[in-house]
């Protein structure tokens, strides 16, 4: 990630306009009850995947979510596109409120925002050519009529993704190129349509440490460039802190903390940011205390604990984190966290 | 990469260069292939059509039995000749002469006679009187035989017959009789047929068949006899004498004989022989392939693209459709196929698109299923939520996405149906539910079942048609197996 200069994280972006509106998103997903369960009255469950979370975006922002494996950080990507229905919840894009938009106007609307998903082996049919795979939103949206008419933009897109020559990719199938070549694709594919708004959905966990940094910094010179505002999805602070602007970090549902990158990596208010920021590999062999994570296992989002959804997990938890759970507070103008002990 | 591998596309010139080494696969494409080649070429391969009958006398042997049977060394093969004003002869004529005339486009053979002079004959006043009375002592009957001499040179045929149609044209005081008569090479006369009239007459028809009644009687025979071995016991040259007399009247008279067609039924007659109605079984057996290809090819490419079409919506769009569907699926599959389908035939007719549509509403359900289950998992694939992201409506990833992927496991699937298709119909047909104006296998075998070719042990009409169904059906499944083998690397186990 050498790439990424320190430098260039402490940039000043026009933060004022607010792009994306997320105000208490809740999606469950239901579980199937048995004829028995249903027989007894049992009630409902479902998996809890996003519990109430609300942030906003700003303009030409790089915004990082944080999370382990199943904290529902990617079904928080993906419900805020609509993706996924929500459960409950209000996302508001400009002044277009997502989650009202009937079918229709939601297709006018994916011109706008767009995804990069995790694994560029999956999200290719591997039976479509290049070519036909980054032309496929232009000819969805019926931006062009025919694959020739696609031919200047599949170029541009790909000339922004530095795949050059284009011609040399435009017939090749996806199992004919690289892990990195074809991430570079599926961002080319969601930069066709010319959005303002783009989740990155782990892009790079799939990919080798030798091209991460060019896929991040592909990232970081779109957002410079075009104004292109990004949603960042990882289980990696390294990766975030490296790119983006602001960061929250997500727990079995909830946001525990959020804030600039620098106060939130510098001084990590919430017991659960500390411990990943402390199990961020560091190649120092002198640094002491590296691997001290947090004990157990993550509970299940079906049965989340009471009050502090961490208190199980916690070094520091005392009663009341079992019984009341905590409120997401301004510690100071930008950085918020949700513990009850944080801030005293 | 590894768990991509079925779903991966593989190239045409790909799949020919795998396919190609499989010893099984390639065997069961060049039978297909000889059977497209009979199908397309079936005019050329045989000089009569399927629907000509009457070619060689019931269950007659295949013609090279002559060579290998010695029972067979000379049985008859098929006589048939049209007699024309240009082929008769005259072999005697007083008073008459034949004429040919041409009638709406065909010849006719007119023998003439000419009128009595009733003013010689017949004086003025009471002479009348004594002419009357003198009349029947003196009849001058004319005469005209025509003969035609055919070489027969085979052992006794089984029956013969002739057909043709005459009328007279002459005034009402004459007097007409027409006759039909054998003669053997020793000279031994048979009088097989005769009539007579006065005056004028209509159109008839003179249907001479060694078979009839009146015929056997007018030789003295039994009903039991049979007068063809009889007739026809030796070889040589036979004469086949029709002999018009007249007693003619004032006008002239004429006979009109239309082209007669004078048969010998062959008990030995083409590649595989004849059936009951003396259709050509080769003829049959090719015009089968026709058949058979085609209902086996379209009833399987329907049912496999409503199975998949069904799949696909059940598997894509799921709740109360998948629900419904799959019910309707299980219900069709739990029915016995055959029962119905004989039902179901009975009621809607017996025509080929009849039996083609039935045959695909109970083959969709399997393809079906299998579509639905691998869509299931299609669609939670990531590129189909990334169509989605750009907007895609459900039509669009159906047909883009998903179908694609699903298409190397129907292929293989379509391909083993045919032969089922291909059974399917022969079954339908054997128990006579076919339609009975096209030839097929089955219905050979029906028809073989239900006109004696068991009893008579005459299996060239009963092999070969089942040995075309499985080699048929057998191709089709090695096709199958070896395309399943390649595109669908996980189902091997299963075929």
């Amino acid at each position: 990630m050498g790439a990424v200069s320190a430098t260039e994280q402490e940039r000043s972006v026009g933060h004022g306009e607010v792009i994306l509106d997320v105000e208490n998103l809740v999606k469950y997903f239901p579980l199937r009850r048995g004829i028995g369960q249903s027989l007894r009255r049992e009630p409902e469950r479902a998996v809890k995947a996003v519990d109430g979370v609300s942030f906003n975006v700003k303009k030409g922002e790089l915004f990082g979510v944080v999370g382990e494996s199943g904290c529902g950080k990617t079904t928080m990507g993906r419900t805020i596109l609509r993706l996924l229905e929500p459960t409950a919840g209000r996302v508001t894009f400009e002044d277009i409120e997502v989650t009202a938009l009937s079918v229709e106007q939601l297709k006018q609307l994916r011109t706008r925002m767009q995804i990069i998903f995790q694994d560029p082996y999956e999200s290719m049919n591997p039976r479509l050519d290049v070519h036909r795979i980054i032309a496929e939103p232009l000819r969805i949206q019926g931006m062009v009529s025919n694959s020739k008419d696609a031919i200047p933009y599949i170029e541009k897109a790909l000339e922004d993704v530095e795949m050059t020559p284009p011609e040399e990719y435009l017939y090749r199938y996806p199992h004919e190129l690289s892990g990195g070549q074809r991430q570079r694709i599926a961002v080319a594919r969601a930069l066709v349509l010319n959005p303002e708004f783009i989740v990155a959905d782990e892009p790079v966990s799939m990919l080798d440490v030798s091209i991460r940094g060019e896929i991040l910094n592909l990232m970081l010179n779109l957002s410079r460039e075009r104004g292109v505002t990004f949603l960042y999805i990882t289980h990696d602070l390294a990766t975030a802190r490296h790119i983006c602007d602001r960061i929250a970090v997500m727990y079995l549902g909830k946001m525990v903390e959020k804030g600039p990158t620098d106060s939130l990596v510098k001084h990590p208010l919430h017991p659960y940011t500390r411990a990943l920021i402390g199990a961020v590999f560091v190649p120092d062999p002198k640094r002491k205390g590296f691997g001290k994570v947090l004990k157990g296992e993550v509970p299940s989002p079906v049965d989340p604990p009471s009050g502090c959804r961490l208190h199980p997990r916690c070094p520091i938890a005392q009663d009341i984190c079992k019984e009341v759970e905590p409120e997401l507070v301004s510690a100071d103008d930008n950085h918020m966290v949700a513990c009850h002990f944080a801030l005293g | 990469m590894s768990k991509n591998k079925t779903q991966t596309g593989i190239s045409a010139p790909t799949f020919w260069e795998q396919y190609r080494r499989k010893p099984l696969g390639m065997v069961g494409l060049s039978i297909v292939i000889v059977y497209v080649f009979v199908a397309i070429f079936a005019p050329f391969l045989t000089p009569y059509n399927p629907k000509q009958i009457l070619l060689a006398d019931r269950i007659a042997a295949p013609i090279w039995f002559r060579s290998v049977l010695p029972k067979y060394d000379d049985a008859p093969s098929t006589i048939r000749t049209t007699l024309g004003p240009d082929e008769w002869a005259v072999s005697e004529a007083t008073g008459g002469r034949l004429v040919a005339e041409e009638l709406e486009g065909a010849a006719v053979s007119v023998i003439e006679f000419e009128p009595v002079l009733k003013d010689e004959v017949i004086p003025e006043g009471e002479a009348a009187l004594l002419e009357i009375e003198e009349y029947p002592k003196e009849p001058e009957k004319s005469v005209v035989e025509l003969s035609y001499v055919v070489p027969y040179s085979y052992s006794p045929p089984k029956t013969f017959g002739l057909t043709f149609n005459y009328w007279v044209d002459a005034s009402s005081d004459s007097k007409t009789e027409l006759e039909f008569v054998i003669e053997t090479p020793e000279g031994k006369q048979y009088n097989l047929w005769g009539k007579s009239y006065s005056g004028t007459l209509g159109s008839q028809p003179a249907r001479i068949d060694s078979r009839d009644l009146t015929l056997k009687q007018r030789l003295g025979l039994t009903i039991f006899d049979d007068p063809a071995p009889r007739v026809f016991s030796s070889k040589g040259d036979y004469r086949l004498l029709l002999t018009a007399r007249s007693i003619p009247g004032e006008e002239p008279t004429r006979v009109y004989i239309s082209n007669a067609e004078f048969y010998i039924p062959g008990n030995v007659h083409g590649l595989l022989g004849a059936d009951h109605m003396g259709a050509d079984l080769w003829t049959q057996l090719i015009y089968g392939t026709r058949i058979s290809l085609s209902i086996g090819l379209s009833a399987a490419a329907i049912s496999v693209a409503v199975g998949t079409a069904v799949g696909i919506i059940c598997g894509y769009l799921g709740g109360v459709v998948d629900e419904f569907m799959m019910r309707v699926v299980d219900v069709l599959m739990a029915i016995p196929t055959l029962p119905i389908l004989i039902i179901l035939g009975a009621i809607l007719g017996k025509s080929v698109w009849n039996i083609v549509l039935l045959i695909s509403a109970f083959a969709w359900m399997g393809t079906a299923r299998l579509v639905r289950s691998q869509t299931l998992s299609l669609r939670e694939r990531v590129f189909v939520e990334s169509a989605k992201a750009s907007g895609a409506s459900d039509a669009y990833v159906m047909l883009v996405h998903i179908l694609p992927n699903v298409l190397p496991l129907v292929f293989a699937g379509m391909v083993l149906r045919i032969p089922s298709a291909i059974l399917t119909e022969a079954s339908l047909s054997f128990l006579g539910l076919g339609d009975p104006r096209v030839a097929t296998w089955g219905r050979m075998l029906h028809n073989a079942r239900g006109f004696g070719a068991f009893t008579t042990l005459a299996w060239w009409w009963l092999v070969p048609p089942g040995l075309a169904i499985t080699f048929l059906s057998l191709a089709f499944v090695f096709i199958g197996n070896t395309v399943n083998e390649i595109l669908n690397p996980r189902y091997r186990e299963r075929s």
